[in-house]
């Protein structure tokens, strides 16, 4: 085995390593929580080979969020004990999830020693069926739990669920394995696996003793353009900037962006500096005929630019002028830069992991699909275009660079965005904070009864003096757990036989059970072109929810530089039609969002000073009017076209407060009053998150006008990342009313008891309104939805390039009161709430 | 406690609006603290020969679907296994099972076991009668089939689910399945290899039916069963319940009961094919159970005692399959004849063309017959045709040296002589 590990280049471990085996081999669970690329895989790698070689009976089992980290760490784990080392056949290793064929899974059942696969495997296809497993199981020694960080919120309590049906399943067949957890930085790593795995004693590491180059942080706010309205130039034409000369460098780069969209246009824009940039002075294909011998648009420009005697900067083209385009260089540039999300399709994704890794791909433009642990070898440097929304998302992203010990570059260019503009006036926020808490509740009883059901299905309960296995649920008091059963014997799902529970029922449980709370198929998108080879080739995959806002007919979709138009698009059938198409436009939806109370159970307003508020049934609807066409470059209003496809409807439970009178008439301004409201439910919402112990992602918060009653009240919600419209805002500031809803169809029980709450949830929120430390407002307390300019009275410019209306002086005065208005806010409603 | 409060959080919800899924009535709280019994056995006796007496088990079964089948006897039965494909001719054991489901995570609640006891079928049935009672079923159920020996253990598609989910259940269970390691017979591969294209499906009822004309009457479908038993479960006082269990014993006793008769049945089909396609199919079944020869025979059979001017596809196909035999049995001759006779018959076949093209060639020599076959083939192989054609050149570019080539009988070849009209290949009938 060591023998394995130093073809690899590992002679020896570093020192954490060598603690967290010392703690396996001692028999306790482990999470590791160093940064990336600190050797976490040879502290899971190592054991599970000694274990397998001692014990040809012992197996493992390695559990990723996703299929692409699955195979990829299979691959590795394959390539350590290939047919050139020393342990040749001796391990075998395989992966199991929806895409293995038939025959693989058998084999991979029978004889593998590893098996890695996913939480919705493990809940759908192995718990239930444990019988077949049984040689696994009984063999199971160590199961490794990757990005355990992932596992939070929602999403998190449905794995640890899973995960405890898996400790009764490998109880019954007589093995307790050893639980290896890898996270990234978050600030509460033990608690996060104690809470998902039910075990008590975790081993932690969280330092790292690798050493590592030297990194450099730099943090860039572009510059103001225009003085008099402080209009800062855009972040994605100063990103590509950098990303020039980082490539005239030859710096390996990888640029994170925070939309597919800026994927496609910086990938293109890139792509075409590329193709222009003369190397040397040169173009290799330089003819002698040519008339000022530079081939390709750009140098073409340039040079008539210089002969023109325009002045022109250096970043700025002039409208499309076509001419013959350099094939071999368009060729270059098209392997060198590349665009990567997680619309392509999987071999394309896996083609451009590969050329990162041979280092063809010099600058890969992403989301954040690549953020996740996949190797892709070296990077010298990162860039990340806007601050990505959390301090554990930098630092993850961050860690991308740096090979072995050479020093790393990372560089974030701040965009307009309220949150960036936040984090150029103070950046210690980014480095003197921890990072955040990943919460997760898995006796949350909507999540954990339908579990319940499944376990029953795979092995039944008993609480006479029998094996563990029978009566237990990890942090589950037993009468606790008889009563949930009760429960469920009372909607005869289960059975009682004396003091036993049995699963009934022809329905298989698991089907009914979705661990991601996503129920519709994505979009498949399909190359048009009739006549040829590629006619109905698959180019992508969309989800279904932003299905209305890419591919509407008339949007343009762009796929790794080329753009390619929607022609049709067949909803029942999920599937989009492209034809490439060369435009000098691209599209952009408008959506817009409405909250609708269908029933509910709640207070309406009887005194001038009492808070309105409730919990029911909320349809949630999405709706995509239309489309804006925008040019490229200039990002200039070009056109506008209607969609009519079916909205994005969510059927939840809501709950509701709405403004006391007596607050309407103190605050009499309607900007005033959006504001508050708007900045109120995001405060509403960010303390609601904290206190349930689920993830910010899990709710959703709205404020609309009109107070809900009996037959509902419809209304336009400014929410989400973006600005509200001027028209949202003016509608919100009728009666405002803050909604807190589950994102969840059906709900998982959040909003009923954040409302539950009353008035201490008001408490908590003032507490945290108020020690916030700044002093008009910040993103922490008042939300990103408010118009916010700390230190200047600029005005904010829309990344889509439309300049919001200039109303000098009432948003301007609103602003400054926003913090106090808030306060004051709060304090009405708990006030008006009715004291439990 | 804190559980309590959050479930009373969550039935609070349900005092809104009650979801559209859990429109369900739920039943009086079900408890079986009194029932004890973890399963019922019965036993049955049927007679082996039909029988119209009123009171019989035979006239209460289904409708009386049963009484004008005739069972074979025990001998008789062990013939036709043998006939199916068992190597055994012990005494045979009839498995079948109803379970709550077709996946492999299902529980069988009625489990069947018959056997032919000199002039009787002799029928045992278990029923689960509380959920926690399986262990004990099965128990029973192993324990009865090692006391019986079975040689061979017979089911309808038992390969493939009843066995595997006993095993699995047994194995949970911490129960040795030794017994269900013995020899088995499905009698769906036989079925399938006769039946298909012959009846509408091969499922048991349709068999049956179209076979053995028995017909059910008020029998349950098979899609109801697992319902049947849950809700018997839940409610075992409930007569309607109780009739409906009834009714999938009663199925499952039936299922049992036609086994040996449809084993009687596909053994006589075996034994003597009634037309030719049968005989080519029990051809391909007594290959499949190794038994070349008697497929061989049975075949020259039916081959050569069709009239001269053979017509239809089937004979074709027949000749053919015989031909290969021949040809395996290394009787190369009479193989090459019925190529000849198959191709004569329908000069277009692919099939016929491609054999009597390749004895002609490689065999005899006959390069020009050998291009005129393959080039009147619907398929035509063109690598074959361009073979040929240089071959046919070379050979007339050269004059009189014939090409040497390997063949199982020097006597077959013509020396010195080229067929260049076709004429055919005389050669020796070797029987």
């Amino acid at each position: 085995m060591r023998a394995c590990f130093a073809r690899i280049g590992v002679e020896q471990p570093w020192l954490h390593q060598q603690r967290g085996l010392e703690a396996l081999h001692r028999g306790r669970d482990l999470v590791l929580a160093t940064a990336t690329a600190s050797g976490k895989s040879l502290c899971y790698q190592a054991p599970v080979l000694q274990a397998a070689l001692a014990d040809p009976a012992a197996r493992a089992l390695f559990l990723f969020p996703t299929k692409a980290l699955a195979r990829d760490q299979v691959e590795a784990l394959r390539s350590l004990v290939d047919e050139r080392t020393p342990l040749a056949g001796c391990v075998g290793a395989g992966t199991y999830d929806g895409d293995t064929p038939p025959d693989q899974r058998r084999a991979a059942r029978a004889r593998a020693h590893v098996i890695a696969t996913n939480p919705d495997m493990l809940h759908r296809a192995v718990l239930p069926h444990h019988d077949r497993w049984a040689s696994f199981l009984a063999g199971l020694r160590y199961v490794v739990i990757d990005e355990l960080h992932s596992y939070r919120g929602v999403f998190g309590s449905h794995v640890a669920n899973v995960l405890r049906r898996l400790w009764r399943v490998c109880a019954f067949h007589g093995s307790r394995p050893q639980i290896i957890a890898c996270s990234a930085t978050i600030a509460n790593p033990v608690e996060l696996a104690e809470s998902l795995c039910a075990r008590r004693e975790f081993e932690l590491i969280d330092q790292s003793t690798a050493p590592v180059g030297s990194r450099t942080f730099v943090v860039l706010n572009p510059r103001v353009v225009d003085p008099l309205t402080g209009v800062r130039r855009d972040y994605l034409k100063c990103t590509r900037a950098v990303l020039g000369k980082l490539r005239a460098a030859d710096v390996t780069t990888l640029a994170f962006c925070r939309t597919r969209k800026a994927v496609e246009l910086l990938t293109r824009y890139l792509r075409e500096d590329e193709v222009g940039v003369v190397e040397q002075g040169r173009s290799p294909l330089d003819l002698p005929g040519s008339p000022q011998g530079a081939v390709g648009p750009w140098a073409r420009m340039q040079g008539r630019a210089s002969g023109g005697g325009g002045e022109r900067s250096e970043f700025r083209r002039a409208p499309e002028r076509t001419g013959p385009v350099d094939r071999g260089a368009v060729d270059r540039a098209e392997r060198s830069i590349r665009g990567y999300r997680g619309g392509y399709l999987p071999e394309h994704r896996r083609e451009i992991e590969a050329a990162l890794r041979r280092g063809e791909a010099k600058i890969v433009a992403s989301t954040n699909a690549l953020e996740l642990g996949m190797d892709i070898g070296g990077l010298d440097a990162v860039v990340l275009a806007g601050y990505p929304g959390t301090r554990a998302a930098t630092w993850q992203r961050s860690g991308r660079a740096g090979r072995r010990q050479e020093p790393a570059l990372t560089l974030m260019v701040l965009s307009s965005r309220p949150l960036d503009q936040f984090v150029a006036a103070a950046p210690e926020f980014l480095f003197g904070e921890p990072p955040e808490h990943a919460r997760v509740d898995p006796l949350n009883p909507e999540i954990l009864i339908p579990h319940l059901r499944c376990a029953a299905y795979e092995l039944p309960f008993g609480f006479e003096n029998g094996q563990g296995w029978w009566s237990s649920w990890g942090g589950l008091e037993p009468e606790e757990l008889r009563d949930a059963l009760e429960y469920l014997a009372e909607r005869a799902v289960l059975l009682r036989e004396d003091q036993r529970y049995y699963a009934i029922g022809s329905a298989f449980p698991a089907d009914g059970v979705d661990l991601r709370g996503s129920i519709e198929e994505n979009f498949t998108v399909i190359e048009e072109l009739p006549g040829r080879a590629e006619h109905g080739r698959v180019l992508a995959e969309v989800d279904f929810e932003d299905g209305p806002l890419y591919l509407h007919p008339g949007a343009i979709y762009p796929l790794e530089g080329k753009t390619f138009e929607v022609r049709r698009l067949d909803w029942d059938q999920r599937k989009a039609y492209v034809r490439e198409a060369q435009v000098t436009y691209y599209t952009e939806a408008v959506s817009n969002l409405r909250v609708r109370m269908l029933e509910g159970s709640g207070s309406g307003a009887r005194g001038s000073s009492e808070t309105p508020t409730g919990t029911g049934y909320a349809h949630v609807v999405r709706a995509v009017p239309g489309f804006k066409k925008l040019r490229f470059r200039t990002h200039e209003n070009v056109g506008f076209g209607p969609i009519n496809l079916p909205d994005l409807e969510l059927h939840t439970v809501a709950a509701y407060w709405g403004f006391p009178d007596q607050l309407l008439a103190w605050l009499a301004d309607p900007y005033r009053r959006s504001n508050a409201a708007l900045a109120a439910a995001h405060a509403i919402h960010h303390v609601a998150a904290m206190t349930l112990m689920c993830e910010v992602g899990d709710l959703c918060h709205a404020v609309a006008s009109g107070t809900p009653g009996p037959e509902g009240v419809a209304a336009f919600a400014p929410v989400g990342n973006n600005r509200p419209s001027t028209e949202a805002s003016m509608l919100a500031g009728g009666r405002p009313t803050i909604y807190l809803y589950d994102k969840t169809p059906g709900g998982v029980g959040l909003a009923t008891r954040t409302q539950a709450l009353g008035r201490s949830l008001f408490a908590g929120v003032l507490a945290v309104v108020r020690g916030c430390r700044c002093s008009h407002g910040c993103p922490t307390c008042i939300g990103t939805e408010v118009a916010l300019t700390p230190h200047s009275s600029a005005q904010i410019l829309d990344p889509s390039g439309v300049v919001a209306e200039a109303h000098a002086d009432p948003e301007f005065v609103a602003r400054r009161h926003a913090r106090a208005d808030l306060i004051a806010t709060l304090e009405a409603l708990a006030d008006g709430l009715s004291p439990t | 406690m804190r559980m309590l409060d959050r479930l009373a959080h969550t039935r609070a919800l349900d005092r809104l609006a009650p979801r559209p899924s859990a429109r369900v009535d739920p039943p009086p709280v079900v408890s079986l603290g009194g029932s004890s019994v973890a399963f019922e056995r019965r036993e049955l006796t049927i007679a082996l020969a039909p029988e119209r007496h009123a009171t019989h088990p035979r006239a209460s079964l289904l409708g009386g679907c049963l009484a004008p089948v005739a069972l074979p006897s025990g001998p008789a039965l062990a013939r036709d296994l043998v006939c199916l494909g068992a190597r055994a001719a012990g005494r045979a054991v009839f498995l079948d099972t109803e379970t709550t489901g077709l996946s492999g995570a299902a529980m069988a609640f009625v489990i069947g076991l018959a056997w032919v006891q000199e002039t009787e079928l002799r029928c045992v049935q278990w029923t689960l009668s509380r959920c926690g009672g399986e262990a004990e079923l099965l128990a029973d159920t192993l324990a009865q089939l090692e006391a019986l020996g079975p040689a061979p253990l017979v089911s309808f598609n038992g390969a493939s689910f009843d066995l595997p989910l006993l095993r699995l259940r047994a194995r949970r269970y911490g129960l040795s399945a030794r017994a269900l390691e013995a020899e088995h017979i499905d009698l769906l591969h036989p079925a399938r290899r006769l039946q298909r294209g012959r009846s509408r499906d091969c499922k048991l009822g349709t068999l049956e039916r179209d076979l053995l004309g028995l017909h059910r009457r008020g029998d349950i479908d098979s899609a109801e069963i697992p319902e049947v038993f849950w809700s018997w479960v839940q409610s075992p006082n409930d007569a309607r319940a109780r009739a409906r269990l009834q009714a999938v014993r009663d199925h499952n006793i039936v299922d049992l009961a036609s086994l040996p008769a449809l084993a009687g049945w596909l053994a006589e089909v075996v034994r003597e094919p009634a037309d030719l396609d049968q005989a080519l199919r029990v051809a391909r079944h007594l290959d499949k159970l190794g038994a070349p020869d008697q497929a061989r025979m049975l075949l020259a059979r039916w081959v050569d005692a069709e009239p001269r001017g053979p017509s239809g596809a089937r004979w074709q196909a027949a000749a053919l399959e015989l031909a290969s035999h021949e040809r395996r049995a290394g009787d190369r001759e009479r193989a090459a004849q019925l190529w000849r006779a198959a191709w004569l018959a329908d000069p277009g076949c692919p099939d016929a063309s491609e054999a009597w093209a390749k004895h002609l060639e490689h065999y005899t020599g006959d390069f020009a017959q050998a291009l005129r076959v393959a080039r009147a083939s619907r398929l035509p192989c063109d690598q074959r045709i361009t073979r040929l054609e240089d071959r046919l050149q070379r050979t007339v570019a050269r004059a009189s040296a014939p090409k040497p080539r390997p063949g199982p009988g020097p006597e077959l070849l013509t020396r010195g002589e080229e067929s260049e009209s076709g004429a055919g290949v005389r050669y020796r009938l070797l029987r």
